[in-house]
Order: C-alpha cells, then sequence, then structure tokens
C-alpha cells in the first residue's frame, strides 16, 4: 500500500498541470516575440544598400548584425528556459502515469479482495473503494493527457520558431 | 579609401570615382583657386575694339590666358557634375537606409535588439550628415563655377582666338615684364620665334605705341 503522506489532491494535480501549460504558453509566447525580432533584423539587413564608404556602411551593418546576434542569443536563452519547463512537465506526467498504474494495481487488489469477503457491509466498503480508485485513475489519466496534449503542441510550436531563427541565420 | 564604392541604387552611376572628406574639400580648393584665378583674369581683361585694337598692350595675352583658364575649368565642372549625381545617390541612400532602420526598429520587441538599432540608426545619421555636406558644398563651387563659365564665355577676344604672346614660364595675366628683360629690338607681333637671348620681344607694346602715334 503506498504512502498517502505525499500524494497530492486533485486539486493540486490540477494546479499543477494547469501552472505548467500556462507556463509553456508564455514561454512559447515569449519565442515568438523573439523570432520575429530575429526575422525584423533580417529583413532590414536584406533591405538595406550598404553600398555606401566603406567604415561608415560596416558601422551601420555592425549593428544590426549585433541586433542580431543579441536577438538569437536571447532566443537560445528561453528555449532552454522552455526545454526546462517541459521537462519538468514530462516529470509531472511519469508521476501521474505512474500514480495512476499504482491506482490501477490497487483496483486489481480491491477487486481480488471484494471476491474473498463475504460481509455484505465490508463488501460495500470495498465496492466504494473500487469506486475511488477508479475514479482516480480516470482523473490521473485525463490529467496527464492534457499536460501530454499541451506539451506535444507546445514542442511543435517550439520546433517552429527554432526554424525562424535558425533557418535563417546568416 | 575616402570613397564611394560600387553598388545598387547609384542610378547608374560609378559612386567609386567621388571622392569624400578631405579628399573631395582638396579638390574642391584647387577648383575653387581655379574660379578665382579666372574672375582674376577676366576682371583684368582690357577693352579690345573689334579691330582687335587695345589701349593694354597685352590684351591678346590677357584675353588668351582667360581662355586657357576657362578650358582649364569646364572640365572640371563637369566632373563637378558627375560628383553632384554620385553624391544625390548618396544622400537618397542614407535616406532610405535611415528610413528603413527607423520603421523596423519601431518593430521591435527587446530591449537588447532595439539598443543596437540605435546605434545603427545614430552611425547612419551620420553617413547621411556626411554626403549632405559633401553634397552641399560641391553644389555651392559648381554653381560658383557654372557662373563666372557663362560669364567668362561673354568676354570674348574679338574675331578669332586669342594667342598667347608672352609664353614666359610662370607668367600670369596682368604681368609686366621687368625692365632689365625688356629687349633693345622689338619684333614682330605674335611670333614666338622672336626670342632674344631667352627673352620675348615687346612687340605688342610698340605696336600699341605705334598705333597711339
Amino acid at each position: 500500500m503506498r504512502s498517502k503522506g505525499n500524494t497530492p489532491t486533485r486539486g493540486e494535480v490540477t494546479d499543477t498541470v494547469e501552472k505548467q501549460r500556462e507556463d509553456m504558453s508564455d514561454q512559447i509566447e515569449q519565442l515568438d516575440i523573439i523570432a520575429t525580432d530575429t526575422e525584423t533584423v533580417r529583413d532590414t539587413l536584406e533591405a538595406l544598400d550598404l553600398n555606401g564608404t566603406a567604415e561608415g556602411s560596416e558601422q551601420v551593418e555592425s549593428a544590426i548584425e549585433q541586433a542580431e546576434s543579441a536577438a538569437v542569443g536571447r532566443f537560445s536563452e528561453e528555449d532552454d528556459t522552455l526545454e526546462q519547463i517541459q521537462d519538468v512537465t514530462e516529470e509531472h506526467e511519469a508521476e501521474l502515469q505512474e500514480r495512476s498504474d499504482a491506482s490501477e494495481s490497487d483496483l486489481d487488489k480491491i477487486s481480488d479482495a471484494a471476491g474473498k469477503i463475504e460481509t455484505q457491509e465490508a463488501a460495500g466498503e470495498l465496492e466504494n473503494a473500487k469506486e475511488a480508485a477508479s475514479s482516480d485513475i480516470e482523473f490521473l489519466k485525463s490529467q496527464e493527457q492534457i499536460s501530454r496534449d499541451a506539451r506535444a503542441e507546445n514542442e511543435q510550436l517550439q520546433q517552429e520558431h527554432r526554424g525562424r531563427v535558425q533557418g535563417g541565420r546568416r | 579609401m575616402e570613397s564611394i564604392p560600387r553598388g545598387a541604387g547609384n542610378g547608374g552611376h560609378n559612386r567609386s570615382d567621388v571622392p569624400r572628406g578631405t579628399m573631395l574639400q582638396n579638390e574642391l580648393a584647387s577648383i575653387s583657386a581655379l574660379i578665382n584665378r579666372l574672375e582674376k583674369a577676366m576682371a583684368s581683361l582690357p577693352h579690345v575694339n573689334d579691330e582687335q585694337e587695345s589701349e593694354c598692350p597685352f590684351a591678346e595675352d590677357l584675353y588668351a590666358q582667360k581662355e586657357e583658364l576657362e578650358q582649364e575649368l569646364i572640365p572640371k565642372a563637369e566632373v563637378l557634375k558627375r560628383y553632384m549625381v554620385g553624391l544625390e545617390n548618396e544622400v537618397q541612400r542614407c535616406r532610405n537606409n535611415l528610413a528603413r532602420i527607423q520603421a523596423d526598429y519601431a518593430k521591435l520587441n527587446l530591449q537588447e535588439t532595439s539598443a543596437h538599432y540605435s546605434e545603427a540608426i545614430e552611425a547612419q545619421l551620420q553617413l547621411l550628415r556626411s554626403a549632405t555636406q559633401d553634397r552641399d558644398a560641391v553644389s555651392i563651387v559648381l554653381a560658383k563655377a557654372e557662373a563666372v563659365l557663362k560669364v567668362s564665355r561673354t568676354r570674348k577676344y574679338p574675331g578669332r582666338k586669342p594667342q598667347r604672346q608672352y609664353p614666359f614660364p610662370g607668367a600670369k595675366p596682368g604681368d609686366m615684364p621687368k625692365s632689365s628683360q625688356l629687349p633693345n629690338t622689338p619684333s614682330t607681333r605674335g611670333e614666338p620665334d622672336d626670342e632674344v637671348d631667352g627673352l620675348i620681344s615687346l612687340g605688342p607694346l610698340k605696336q600699341t605705341q605705334g598705333s597711339e602715334s
């Protein structure tokens, strides 16, 4: 039997999943902003006529290129942060999976025990326990799926933004 | 190298032959000096009647020297016109770049990218100021050259192209030969071979004196 000491409440599980979704969403928004800046900077470099006096035009070009480097560097930092959030989210999904598996194991044990119980009162208690375990399993699987879907969508957007930044690298 | 290299947006003009900054200032100073010499030459032109007679014995020589300066200035003015085209293109290039950088600057979200754009705007502004300054400097000298040439073209020696009478080195319009260099026997006007002991004759002086007597 598992210890109940570290077992989160349903509310805590829901809050954690929701917070991780929000964190990933915020971070993706940040990557989108940086990717947009990177594209703007590259558009500027493409559009400029830099055939003027060598020294002066180099100074202009250099400043814009530094802006590009700054944007790419910042993207890399924020991308790493997103990776960390995704890793934590994935760990939480594994934890939910683990709890779900444990609840299924509990359910099997309860079902086995129910077959051996003869008193109606005890059988009723076991039936309640079975229902509770089933409900827990359903809740945990549902939260795990919500988290996985959010993370998959987030990773897809992350790849798109990476493509925008890395694909157009000069 | 202080010149504009070849590039797009130059309206077909090769910008590489447009000097910039100090090089341009030196060239403009040289052309301005030439303009001043032509102005002085024009100011010292004596009256010559239709029969090519004048009270000044050096009249034809002064006209000839004025013509030489005029002919020297004409190609310089043409060069300045080419510079104007190149510098106009450069000013326009700087304006276009500045407008683009400023427009994109307004779209940026990150502080770090915006900071670099501020540097780029300042650098582009500096280029624009420099190009505008050079263009304006050329414009002033070109306008002066064209104005002086216009007047110079109205001050022609009557009847024919004036010939140098005193082709001694360093001679300038209005220069008078030193008395010690004056030959004893004046020769015929317009014959460069009439030098005596390395000096030239005072033929025109005699002719003028003769015409007066």
